[in-house]
């Protein structure tokens, strides 16, 4: 069985955590460059607000009801993400983050008539030591658990716990969720069932595995498994859903030297900025992790995850490996094994919506572009070019230059000035 | 006199800031390589908090603690994995605002309890929108003042 847990409004509910005044007023986090909402409370969804509108649109029902509008803090969110990352990975050792705001959770080896317990015992936890409201879905599959989790938030009935797990209530849900709703159908999907006169899940879950053949590509057919029972999607995000991209492992052997981590982060930045530059997008900020083997019970037992934000979205193999690397030295404790670890861009953003900073060098910034076209010129096919990053034994300071970003001292604990005892 | 509230900063225990720790006091004379004294090092974060992804810090502000030394500017560790109990000194939220006081539950309500003798006790009943926010744990006083 699969997990996932959503936290609800998210970047909201952040804000809530340390602001009680906002706790049921109606409250709107805004875009930082073109001023739309895009995270909304439940309050201010009532007065008719979506996700998306942009500010001067819904302006009057601002004023009129005393909306609050905030500007997003998204380090703050980062953090906040981390947190609640860190204590669902406290009661499942196996968690992989989907993006700032929602976790998939093997259930393996739970058992099955313990699951729902577990899981408001989860969501009970997360609200109470970081703050954060979430709704948990189970299911076998993970888009069935994505399923799930939308009737946990819509209802209040669960209690914010909804579990698939028989026929009756697969077929229920899938009766009742729009197909354009279902993880992974994009737009052009949609409209193929708009064509099939297909709207909600149940129709196409029930259509026979030829026909589906006939209709639809490979993509099609594993969402089309995944509704009915039988999970197919694996640990990475697909292609066709990426908000955010993810590259993780897990070591043949357990690690228990920095030297050896930093290695295996600066080839998963390699490979996944690889793929933003590709897809001609940027990233904000880049989230690390790290964990132990979580089948070694004889063994200590620790999972680290920190999100560094860069000053001007990047997508250089340089300046995310850079900043990869000081998460990951912020995270690294030593005395344990780690058998897992992994890199993602939670935030991605297409090219044309980079807003330049002040504080970056035009000349550094133009270099940079340079170097990465070439590399990635020189051989797209394989990995030749991508190995300058991961073969590399030196110090990755001494080969990236320092951006010119300036560290928060007064607003972060995490830049707080570092007093030498010595 | 002022009401004793409190900022919220969130912790970071990601930081690893290991203090030297000499086991057997320095010797003057022959010395020995910093490795062969240097056995241990004392990480604050690690001995003062206990639950990392549930801790944030509080600055102090105002005087209604004071019998009980905790003053302006104050940082206290605020752990919100700790189950509050009768008597704990916590983060509350009340009507809207953070205030740090003891908390004495009776029954249906529950009295917020200052340790200045101008400030009264505060009652908090199903009226207010109360919560605990969370225990504090320690309180970090700066004691050189130059």
């Amino acid at each position: 069985m699969y997990g996932l847990v959503d936290c609800n409004n998210f970047f909201v509910s952040c804000e809530r955590v340390f602001s009680p005044v906002l706790w049921d007023k109606p409250v709107v986090v805004l875009s930082n460059n073109d001023g739309c909402a895009v995270a909304i409370s439940n309050e201010a969804k009532a007065l008719g607000i979506r996700r998306g509108d942009p500010l001067f649109k819904i302006q009057d029902i601002v004023d009129k009801y005393g909306v609050f509008t905030l500007s997003g803090n998204h380090r703050l969110y980062g953090d906040m993400s981390s947190r609640v990352m860190m204590t669902l990975s406290s009661i499942f050792p196996e968690i992989e983050i989907y993006s700032i705001d929602e976790c998939f959770i093997n259930l393996d080896g739970f058992p099955q008539d313990k699951l729902e317990e577990l899981a408001h015992k989860a969501v009970t936890m997360v609200r109470r030591h970081t703050g954060i409201p979430t709704c948990f879905g189970i299911a076998p599959t993970k888009t069935l658990a994505k399923v799930a989790v939308k009737f946990a938030k819509k209802y209040p009935g669960y209690k914010c716990v909804c579990m698939i797990d028989n026929e009756v209530k697969r077929l229920k849900a899938l009766s009742l969720t729009p197909i354009s709703d279902v993880w992974g159908i994009g737009r052009r999907l949609s409209k193929r069932f708009d064509t099939l006169n297909i709207s909600f899940a149940s129709g196409f879950a029930e259509m026979p595995l030829k026909q589906v053949k006939e209709l639809f590509n490979l993509p099609g057919e594993r969402i089309w498994r995944e509704l009915n029972g039988t999970p197919c999607v694996e640990d990475e995000p697909r292609e066709t859903d990426r908000k955010q991209i993810c590259t993780s492992r897990s070591f043949s052997q357990m690690i228990g030297e920095i030297t050896t981590l930093e290695e295996a982060v600066s080839a998963f930045v390699t490979i996944a900025s690889r793929k933003l530059r590709e897809q001609e997008c940027f990233t904000k900020s880049v989230n690390v992790f790290i964990q132990t083997n979580r089948f070694r019970d004889d063994l200590p037992q620790y999972y680290g995850c920190t999100t560094v934000f860069f000053d001007e979205a990047a997508n250089d193999t340089m300046t995310i490996c850079e900043a990869a690397i000081t998460g990951l030295r912020k995270i690294f404790r030593k005395g344990y094994k780690y058998k897992r670890a992994g890199i993602l861009f939670p935030e991605i953003i297409a090219a044309e919506n980079v807003e330049h900073s002040l504080f970056v060098n035009d000349d550094n910034r133009k270099k940079r572009q340079k170097v990465m076209q070439v590399l990635d010129d020189i051989n797209t096919s394989n990995t030749l070019a991508d190995s300058v990053f991961v073969a590399t034994h030196s110090p990755i300071s001494k080969i990236v230059k320092q951006t010119s970003r300036s560290p928060l001292y007064s607003t972060s604990f995490d830049d707080m000035i570092v007093v030498k005892t010595k | 006199m002022k009401e004793t509230t409190i900022d919220i900063f969130n912790a970071d225990t990601s930081t690893y800031m290991p203090m030297p720790y000499a086991e057997q006091g320095i010797q003057a004379g022959f010395p020995s390589p910093a490795q062969d004294y240097i056995s241990e090092t004392i990480d604050l974060n690690r001995e003062l908090i206990r639950h990392p992804s549930a801790t944030f810090y509080g600055r102090v502000s105002g005087d209604s603690m004071i019998e009980e030394g905790i003053e302006e500017g104050d940082i206290i560790v605020i752990d919100r994995a700790i189950e509050p109990r009768d008597g704990d000194l916590a983060v509350c939220c009340v009507d809207g605002d953070f205030t740090l006081k003891h908390i004495k539950i009776e029954g249906d309500h529950a009295w917020l309890i200052p340790a200045n003798e101008s400030f009264d006790p505060i009652l908090v009943t199903g009226e207010n929108k109360f919560s605990i926010w969370g225990v504090v744990t320690y309180t970090i006083k700066k004691a050189h003042r130059r």
